[in-house]
């Protein structure tokens, strides 16, 4: 049981940072969902607020993580020139092309929406602080905010498991 | 741009002090709506017209998408810093800056959408 440096670095830009910010986004999403008045003491609040303010800004930093080791370490093994690349197996079979000329094409582009959009959650979470309790309407949008950064990592991570599977990097 | 008064609700809440301004969250919002939208339009473009590509690659090895994803972030960096100065310290619109924020994402979204792309030409 091994894994090349390759495989190592495309399991981490997937499977540990990429799977970290998706399953993280229940527990973000929960903090901020449930941050209203009627549903916490004033202590409880301020422990939320912390704790939100801290997970937000985690799940940002692993969303840049994750897009950077991305576009600039796995995909040019993923582009490479020559014939055994993943890009050029996909492209020689007609039954496999669509995972790069609609899969790929869309999972490099929309990934880099989620950790703009998650960095704009977490600055104003932090902004904020327990002050963002006041504002419910707010708090909505930023879930809003929150789901779209969510919804364009899990795409990427969606095409990026199933291009691995049809044409793994070695 | 209008003013409004914040929406804010005061009463059931912790030990706050003064309230935060909404000028620099609205700055954020829309600031991360250009971002997004930004990068959409220069993935139209790479897309539209394939002459701008040498242009976009600024690392051989990554190709077009490495000038996106840098000049994408600068650009939203750069929009969000300018909207921050100009509007750190006023009361905006609440409903000017969701509904702004909201079309920015959506172009954004769009225009990352390959199909998108081919129903515009490319």
């Amino acid at each position: 049981m091994s894994l090349t440096d390759r495989e190592t670095l495309a399991a981490l830009h997937g499977m540990i940072f990429g799977a970290l910010f998706l399953l993280a986004f229940a527990g973000g999403f929960a903090g901020l969902y449930s941050l209203r008045p009627a549903l916490l003491t004033p202590q409880g609040i301020v422990e939320r607020s912390r704790r939100l303010m801290a997970g937000t800004w985690a799940m940002a930093l692993v969303a840049w993580a994750t897009v950077i080791t991305g576009t600039f370490i796995v995909y040019p093994w993923y582009r490479a020139k020559g014939p055994t690349s993943a890009k050029s197996i996909l492209l020689s079979n007609v039954n496999t092309a669509d995972w790069h000329n609609f899969g790929m094409e869309w999972k490099e582009h929309i990934a880099w929406i989620a950790p703009i959009l998650a960095t704009v959650v977490a600055v104003i979470v932090a902004y904020y602080g327990v002050r963002l309790v006041k504002h419910p309407r707010l708090r909505i949008v930023l879930l809003i905010v929150f789901t779209l950064a969510f919804a364009s990592a899990a795409v990427a991570g969606l095409f990026g498991a199933f291009i691995t599977k049809a044409a793994p990097i070695h | 741009m209008s003013v409004s008064t914040s929406t804010a609700v005061g009463s059931a809440s912790p030990a706050v002090e003064q309230d935060r301004a909404f000028g620099f969250a609205a700055a954020t919002l829309i600031g991360g709506g250009l971002g997004v939208a930004f990068f959409g339009v220069l993935t139209l473009i790479s897309e539209l017209w394939v002459t701008t590509q040498p242009g976009l690659t600024l690392s051989k090895d990554v190709g077009p998408l490495s000038g996106k994803a840098i000049f994408g972030v600068t650009g939203w960096l750069v929009a969000w810093a300018v909207l921050a100065l100009i509007l750190r310290n006023r009361n905006v619109s609440e409903n000017f800056t969701y509904w702004t924020t909201g079309i920015l994402v959506a172009i954004g979204f769009l225009l990352t959408f390959p199909p998108v792309w081919k129903l515009l030409g490319a």
